[in-house]
C-alpha cells in the first residue's frame, strides 16, 4: 500500500483550480496527487462535471447571435428590444459579443469589390475546343455546335455530352483527365463545377450565381441536370486554377 | 442594356427585368456612384411583402455571391467552415433571413437597410456556429459513462433548467458565480478580473463552485439528464 503523507493534502478549492489548468500546487502536492487515488477520484470528478456542465449549459439561456445581430441594427420589436437589453445587463459573454457586433457593423462594406474574392486569385485558364479528326466535318456545321465536345486547356482535357435522362430532363455530363502523369484522376475529386448564363464569370463586377453546380466524382465524372437551352460559361475550380469553357451554346432542338 | 420606361411601374415591371435593373444599380453601388435602388427593393418587396416564390428566388440569385464574399472576408471564417460548408452558411442566411423578415413583416426602404439586414443575419450564423463549436470544445463527444446523453433541452427547457439549479442554490453569490462560469463560459480567473467588486479572489471563486458540485450532485437524482448516472 502507498504512503501518503497528508500534510501535504490538497484542499477542494485547489483541486477545482487545477480542473480549470490553474496550477498553485507545490512540487510536494504534486507528488502527493501522483499517489493519492482519493485525490486524483476528487480531480476527474470535478473536471467531467465541470465539461458537462458547460456542454450543456453554455449560452443555452442566451438570445441567439442572430437575435444579437438584429438587436443591434435596431431592427426588433421594441418588447424584444427591451428584453434583450436587460439581458445584456446581466450577461458579460453577450455584452462582448454585442460590442464585436457593433464593430462589425460599424465596418461592414455591404457592395465590397469582387477582386476581394479569393478566386481572383486563382490562375484562370480559358480551355480551346478541339476539333475531333474522328468525325467527318461537314461545310455548313457551325464550330461548338456538335456532341461529343472536346475541350483541352494546358494538361487539362475536358470532354462534354449532352444526354436526356429517363425522365426527358437534360443533363450535361463530362469527364475530366489529365496528360500529365502525376496529376492521377482522383485529384479532381470534389472540385466544384459551376454552369452560368452567359457571360457569367467573365462579366466584369460579376455578381452571378451558378445556375447550376456539382462536384468532380472520384473518376472524374461531372454530371450537370436540368440543362435547358441557353448561352452559358462552364467553370471548373481545381486546385490552384481555374478552368473556363466559354462559348458553351446548348441548342435542344 | 435594356432601357426601362421611366413612367412603366415598378410592380407591373417583369422580374427578369428588375434583376438586370438591379445588376446594374448593384454595380453603381461598388462604383461609390449614385444608384437607384428601386429595382432591388422590388425584389426584396415581391420576395418578402408578396411571398412570390420566383421573386425569392432571384433574390437569392442576386445576392447569394454577396453573402458569399462577405462569408470569405469574416474574420471567423477560417472557423466557420471547419464546421460547415460555404453553401450551407449562404443557404442557413437566407434561410434565417426569411424567417425574421416574415415574422416582423419587415418592408425595407432602402437597399442598404436590406443588405444591412442580410449582412446581420450572416453575422449572426457564424456567431451561433462558433458558440456551438466552443460547447462543444470542453466535452468528449463519447464520454464513459455518459454515452449518447441527450442534450438538457431535449428534456428540458433552458430556462427551466436553470430555475431548477437557481432553486438549489442557496447564497446568491453561488448563483452568480453558477451563472457566471456555466452559462457565460468565464473561468474563475476571468470572474475575478472583469468583476473584482464582487469577487476579489480567485479562491472564493473555487470555493463557491465547490459548494455548487457539491449541491448539484447532492441532488442529481433531480439532475439526472444533466449530471448523468456515472459515478466518478
Amino acid at each position: 500500500m502507498t504512503n501518503i503523507n497528508h500534510t501535504t493534502a490538497i484542499s477542494d478549492e485547489e483541486l477545482m483550480g487545477l480542473a480549470y489548468d490553474d496550477d498553485t500546487l507545490s512540487a510536494s502536492q504534486h507528488e502527493h496527487l501522483k499517489e493519492c487515488m482519493q485525490c486524483q477520484q476528487r480531480l476527474a470528478m470535478y473536471r467531467q462535471t465541470l465539461g458537462l456542465l458547460h456542454a450543456r449549459l453554455y449560452r443555452s439561456i442566451c438570445p441567439s447571435a442572430v437575435q444579437l445581430n438584429y438587436y443591434c441594427l435596431g431592427a426588433m420589436p421594441e418588447q424584444e428590444r427591451i428584453r434583450i437589453a436587460s439581458h445584456i445587463l446581466d450577461c458579460p459573454a453577450c455584452a462582448d459579443e454585442v460590442a464585436e457586433i457593433r464593430r462589425a457593423q460599424a465596418q461592414v462594406n455591404l457592395y465590397p469589390e469582387l477582386p476581394a474574392s479569393p478566386l481572383k486569385a486563382i490562375r484562370r485558364i480559358f480551355a480551346a475546343l478541339v476539333v475531333q479528326q474522328a468525325k467527318p466535318v461537314t461545310r455548313d456545321m457551325t464550330p461548338g455546335t456538335g456532341w461529343p465536345r472536346q475541350y483541352r486547356a494546358e494538361t487539362i482535357d475536358l470532354s462534354l455530352h449532352l444526354t436526356r435522362a429517363h425522365s426527358g430532363e437534360m443533363l450535361l455530363l463530362g469527364i475530366i483527365t489529365s496528360t500529365n502523369p502525376d496529376e492521377p484522376v482522383d485529384a479532381f475529386e470534389g472540385a466544384r463545377v459551376e454552369l452560368y448564363n452567359a457571360p457569367g464569370p467573365l462579366a466584369e463586377d460579376n455578381t452571378d450565381s451558378p445556375l447550376l453546380a456539382s462536384e468532380v466524382d472520384d473518376v472524374g465524372n461531372i454530371v450537370l441536370e436540368g440543362i435547358t437551352a441557353g448561352k452559358y460559361v462552364l467553370l471548373l475550380h481545381l486546385p490552384e486554377r481555374e478552368i473556363l469553357v466559354d462559348g458553351l451554346r446548348i441548342d435542344l432542338k | 442594356m435594356t432601357s426601362t420606361r421611366m413612367d412603366e411601374k415598378l410592380d407591373e415591371m417583369k422580374l427578369s427585368l428588375l434583376e438586370e435593373r438591379c445588376g446594374q444599380e448593384l454595380k453603381l453601388h461598388r462604383r461609390r456612384e449614385q444608384a437607384d435602388d428601386r429595382f432591388c427593393l422590388e425584389i426584396f418587396r415581391r420576395a418578402i411583402v408578396g411571398r412570390e416564390d420566383e421573386a425569392w428566388i432571384a433574390l437569392q440569385q442576386r445576392f447569394s455571391e454577396l453573402v458569399r464574399i462577405w462569408l470569405r472576408s469574416h474574420p471567423s471564417c477560417d472557423i466557420a467552415l471547419q464546421r460547415d460548408s460555404e453553401e450551407n452558411y449562404v443557404a442557413l442566411t437566407f434561410s434565417r433571413f426569411w424567417y425574421a423578415v416574415r415574422e416582423q413583416q419587415l418592408e425595407f426602404q432602402t437597399l442598404n437597410a436590406a443588405l444591412s439586414y442580410l449582412h446581420a443575419t450572416l453575422n449572426g450564423v457564424v456567431m451561433d456556429i462558433l458558440r456551438s463549436h466552443l460547447r462543444s470544445r470542453t466535452m468528449p463527444l463519447s464520454d464513459p459513462g455518459f454515452p449518447d446523453e441527450p442534450a438538457v433541452e431535449e428534456q428540458f427547457g433552458a430556462e427551466e433548467t436553470w430555475q431548477i439549479i437557481l432553486s438549489l442554490l442557496v447564497d446568491e453569490r453561488e448563483k452568480r458565480v453558477a451563472y457566471l462560469l456555466y452559462y457565460c463560459g468565464l473561468k474563475p480567473r476571468e470572474i475575478v478580473a472583469r468583476r473584482p467588486e464582487e469577487y476579489p479572489d480567485v479562491k472564493e471563486v473555487y470555493r463557491l463552485n465547490c459548494n455548487i458540485v457539491e449541491r448539484l450532485r447532492r441532488n442529481r437524482d433531480r439532475l439526472r439528464w444533466l449530471l448523468g448516472d456515472g459515478e466518478v
